[in-house]
């Protein structure tokens, strides 16, 4: 059943060149449990980062007794504490999402899989939250390979339907993670209301934001012309248009703007903008884009 | 409730128009598409970006606007200074007679399309409300198309005008149109002719609302005005043929005449005729025998070309009886007596009985209380027909005025030196024309009516000096001959154009125009069919039955048509009717205006319909 579905999703012979890799941040985040990765916190592990002078209650095992030799001074050894990664994917599955070919929602979700797959092998702490106009059909966060079965079965299972709310999907989803933690946003952000107030609520110490927009090449350079009556696929508003190769320019001005507006907003709140159109290799986006914006590393 | 203006419920049609946007906006091709949202942006970038933003944005608005001005000023009810015409109704007379038939129209058409082109002119400028009645003139008047206000149907009644070669009915025309104006105060009458002031006389009045549109731009043509034909007197069976020719253009002109029997040319003579004179030719010297068809072709440069040919068939049998009702007459028996081929009876007026009548009747002094078909002189007697009557008292001192020298019965007469002791004013119909007129009236009087030919003398003879003048005997050797057409010497079967021919018929007959369009008629209680569609020169054949074939010929002989000089003035009586062009008065055009508002409605569905003018 694991190899069926991962099968659909991403081939096995990409899923043997995911193994090597592991998920990154660029923050300090706090796991609950220890585990591979080296934190900024200072802790427990074998690397060895500085030295501080003795304070009543410190644990005596990490006195360093040489320099307590040499000094007569007691000195504390501080090592990196080295901890779990937690997780968070908020994937967009609104009406929206079906558009395209390929379609925007089974992009996102190889997008999906792949970081997924990347953090349960890697023994970090993935959670998945599909949100239309809230956080709906959530996958609670787990650690280790034996859920990647689950983690594919579930993204298998998702179905766009519904409207974009960025907004109260993202609140929803502060209200209910807490710690810190990596968030991955994968969506078209074709929200009405703006992208603004959603990106606003991921704005925290805590969270490591990486927002991934998947659009497809049919929403870039259309190839619609004459008149038209079209149909929003999310709110059925219908729009008479006569397209004209001038309408159409400015229409591809007007989607590289709202690419770019959205990437100088992630720049300016400290996070990660990566541009993901559906006609980009999966491969490419995973093992080159995402590896040199610092979600991923290996 | 009635309507002034019915045809204006036609626009509702335009509603079709409105459909047909509503089908086209559904035309439009259905797409679905992510969001809305950047399309709706771009519309709105494009739209702020244009030069024009604003106007765009309140397209419609200015739009409605307009309409609504365009409303205000339809109700304001504009006028223009367009081209139309006086009154509210027009007769519009188009003479389709011969001269219309000259080629110097526009691009060398014959006049005829010259006229109705002017014509087809006043019907394009027609106002609203305004109707019109076409006449046509060739041969007698006849309404083509009663008074309508639709164009259409007025075109198409131009289009049924048909060229004749017969004289102009301009005058029965007028007065038939008269009678219009009286149920119509506010009509005018228009005239589009090459000419016509012959036929009209003294007709018009100061006051007669006519207008005059000239066609026909010269006066080349020379025409056949007269051709006769006798047995010679010398030789028996030898035929003498005579013909009048006229140049009525300002140049000179040199014409080959041919004469042909059965199509046979036998002589032929060239002449040079100087400007607007008249030239004789005698052709002699020939044998000729009955029912043989004679021919005279005039070749020469001109524009018309139906006084060019005149035909007629030989006659050189028979005698010519005449039956002289009278108390006693010693001229008249005399010189009858005198005339060649001429067998003459004389019977007392209590004697006289209508079925007497076998060739020519002469009443003298006495007039019977009818008469049938047959050729008649009445002297000093009004014939029991209708319009003939004689009123007041009788008028002494009267001098003779003038003579018609061209009519076959006072052709070669003088009559200068004619003294008579009184005579009354006489009523005659229209048929009847005066061939010499007093200053009491006319005097002597010939006319053709149906199956009766009659000749008048409205003076008592023998209280004159003509019986001992030369000119009698030439006079009743011109009456018997004309009166009897058929007698030995002459043409037979030849006729005028527009003139009704008598047929003997004992059942119907079929009667085949020169270009082959045939009529039927049924002959009436005497045996006589009445054919008048003699609109064309040429050979008309009559078939009755099977096997009986008679033919008679038409001629044009009209030195009125010939005379094809294009008039640019009217002038009758106290009438003078200079040249009209189609006139320029205020019309109103508040229609033009509604229609403008109508189609602007569409447009501005059509801006709605495309929402962003991109």
């Amino acid at each position: 059943m694991t190899e069926t579905t991962t099968k659909s999703l991403l081939s096995p012979e990409f899923l043997k060149r995911l193994d090597r890799l592991e998920l990154e941040t660029r923050r300090i985040l706090g796991g609950v449990i220890k585990g591979d990765r080296r934190s900024k916190k200072k802790g427990v592990s074998i690397d060895f980062a500085d030295y501080r002078h003795y304070v009543r209650g410190d644990d005596l095992r990490f006195i360093d007794w040489n320099i307590y030799g040499r000094l007569d001074r007691l000195f504390i050894k501080i090592f990196h504490e080295e901890q779990d990664l937690q997780c968070h994917l908020l994937l967009d599955t609104s009406k929206s999402m079906r558009f395209g070919q390929p379609g925007k929602l089974e992009y996102a979700r190889q997008i999906a899989a792949g970081i997924a797959y990347v953090g349960l092998t890697g023994s970090d702490k993935i959670g998945i939250s599909c949100f239309r106009e809230e956080a709906s059909g959530a996958l609670p966060a787990a650690r280790g390979r034996h859920n990647v079965r689950r983690m594919l079965a579930f993204l298998e299972g998702l179905e766009a339907d519904g409207r974009t709310s960025l907004h109260a999907a993202a609140r929803e989803f502060t209200q209910r993670v807490k710690g810190r933690s990596v968030v991955v946003v994968v969506s078209d952000f074709l929200d009405p209301a703006g992208f603004e107030p959603a990106l606003r609520y991921l704005i925290r110490e805590t969270l490591d934001v990486f927002v991934i927009h998947v659009l497809a090449p049919q929403e870039i350079r259309p190839e619609i012309t004459g008149h038209v009556e079209m149909h929003d696929m999310e709110t059925d508003h219908k729009l008479e248009l006569t397209i004209t190769p001038r309408l159409r320019d400015t229409y591809m001005r007007n989607v590289e703007a709202f690419c770019r507006k959205i990437k100088d907003y992630c720049v300016r709140y400290g996070m990660s903008y990566t541009f993901a159109p559906t006609d980009l290799p999966i491969e490419e986006l995973l093992l080159k884009r995402l590896r040199e914006d610092g979600l991923i590393k290996g | 409730m009635n309507f002034l203006n019915p045809i204006a419920l036609l626009l509702g049609l335009l509603s079709g128009m409105i459909v047909l946007m509503y089908l086209l906006k559904l035309r439009r091709r259905k797409e679905e598409f992510s969001s809305t949202l950047l399309w709706r942006r771009s519309m709105e970038d494009l739209t702020a970006n244009s030069p024009f933003q604003k106007l765009r944005q309140n397209l419609l608005m200015y739009l409605q606007i307009l309409f609504l001005l365009l409303l205000v000023l339809a109700l304001a009810r504009p006028t223009m200074a367009l081209r139309r015409t006086r009154g509210m109704s027009r007769v519009v007379l188009i003479d389709n007679s011969a001269s219309m038939n000259s080629m110097d129209g526009e691009r060398g058409r014959p006049r005829l399309e010259d006229a109705k082109s002017k014509a087809a002119d006043l019907i394009g400028n027609m106002a609203q409300g305004e109707e019109m009645m076409v006449v046509s003139l060739g041969g007698a008047a006849r309404v083509v198309q009663p008074f309508t206000a639709e164009k259409a149907t007025l075109h198409g009644a131009l289009s049924r005008i048909e060229a004749t070669d017969a004289g102009s009915s301009i005058r029965e025309a007028m007065l038939m149109s008269r009678g219009v104006l009286k149920t119509r105060p506010n009509c005018v009458i228009t005239l589009v002719s090459d000419g016509g002031e012959g036929y009209l006389g003294n007709l018009l009045t100061a006051s007669d609302p006519v207008e005059f549109i000239p066609v026909g731009s010269s006066d080349r043509n020379c025409g056949i005005v007269a051709f006769d034909l006798r047995e010679s007197f010398e030789r028996k069976g030898q035929v003498q043929v005579f013909a009048e020719v006229e140049n009525f253009s300002t140049e000179p002109a040199n014409v080959l005449v041919r004469c042909l029997v059965d199509g046979r040319s036998l002589q032929a003579r060239e002449e040079k005729i100087e400007a607007k004179s008249r030239k004789g030719f005698v052709f002699t010297g020939f044998e000729g025998s009955s029912k043989q068809l004679l021919r005279l072709e005039l070749e020469t440069d001109d524009l018309l070309a139906c006084d060019n040919v005149v035909q007629g068939f030989i006659n050189l049998t028979g005698q010519t009886d005449v039956l002289l009702v009278s108390e006693g007459s010693f001229f008249l028996e005399r010189i009858l007596g005198l005339l060649p081929n001429v067998s003459a009876s004389r019977i007392a007026p209590a004697e006289y009985q209508p079925s007497f009548n076998k060739g020519l009747v002469i009443f003298d002094g006495f007039a019977p209380q009818q008469i049938g078909p047959g050729r008649y002189l009445f002297i000093n007697a009004t014939p029991p027909l209708e319009g003939f009557s004689k009123t007041g008292e009788p008028l002494k001192n009267q001098i003779l005025l003038d003579w018609n020298r061209l009519h076959p019965v006072t052709r070669f007469l003088n009559l200068g030196s004619l003294a008579f002791s009184e005579t009354r004013k006489i009523q005659y119909p229209d048929w009847a024309i005066p061939l010499a007129e007093s200053s009491g009236g006319a005097l002597m009087l010939a006319g053709e009516r149906r199956a009766v030919k009659l000749l008048v003398l409205n003076f008592d003879l023998y209280a004159s000096d003509w019986p001992l003048q030369v000119s009698f005997p030439v006079f009743l050797s011109n009456a018997v001959r004309w009166l009897g057409a058929e007698a030995q010497g002459s043409l037979s079967g030849s006729h005028l154009t527009g003139e009704t021919v008598a047929l003997p018929a004992q059942k119907e007959v079929r009667i085949t125009n020169p270009a082959g369009r045939g009529w039927t008629r049924q002959p009436d209680e005497n045996h006589l069919a009445y054919f008048n569609e003699t609109y064309h020169t040429g050979i008309y054949t009559v078939r009755e039955g099977d096997d009986k074939e008679e033919r008679f010929a038409v001629n044009l002989l009209s030195a009125r048509e010939s005379d094809i000089t294009p008039r640019q003035e009217l002038v009758s009586g106290e009438k003078k009717v200079s040249a009209t062009s189609v006139r320029k008065e205020n019309r109103e055009v508040w229609t033009w205006a509604v229609l403008l508002g109508l189609l602007l409605l569409a447009g501005e569905w059509h801006v709605y319909c495309r929402r962003a003018w991109l």
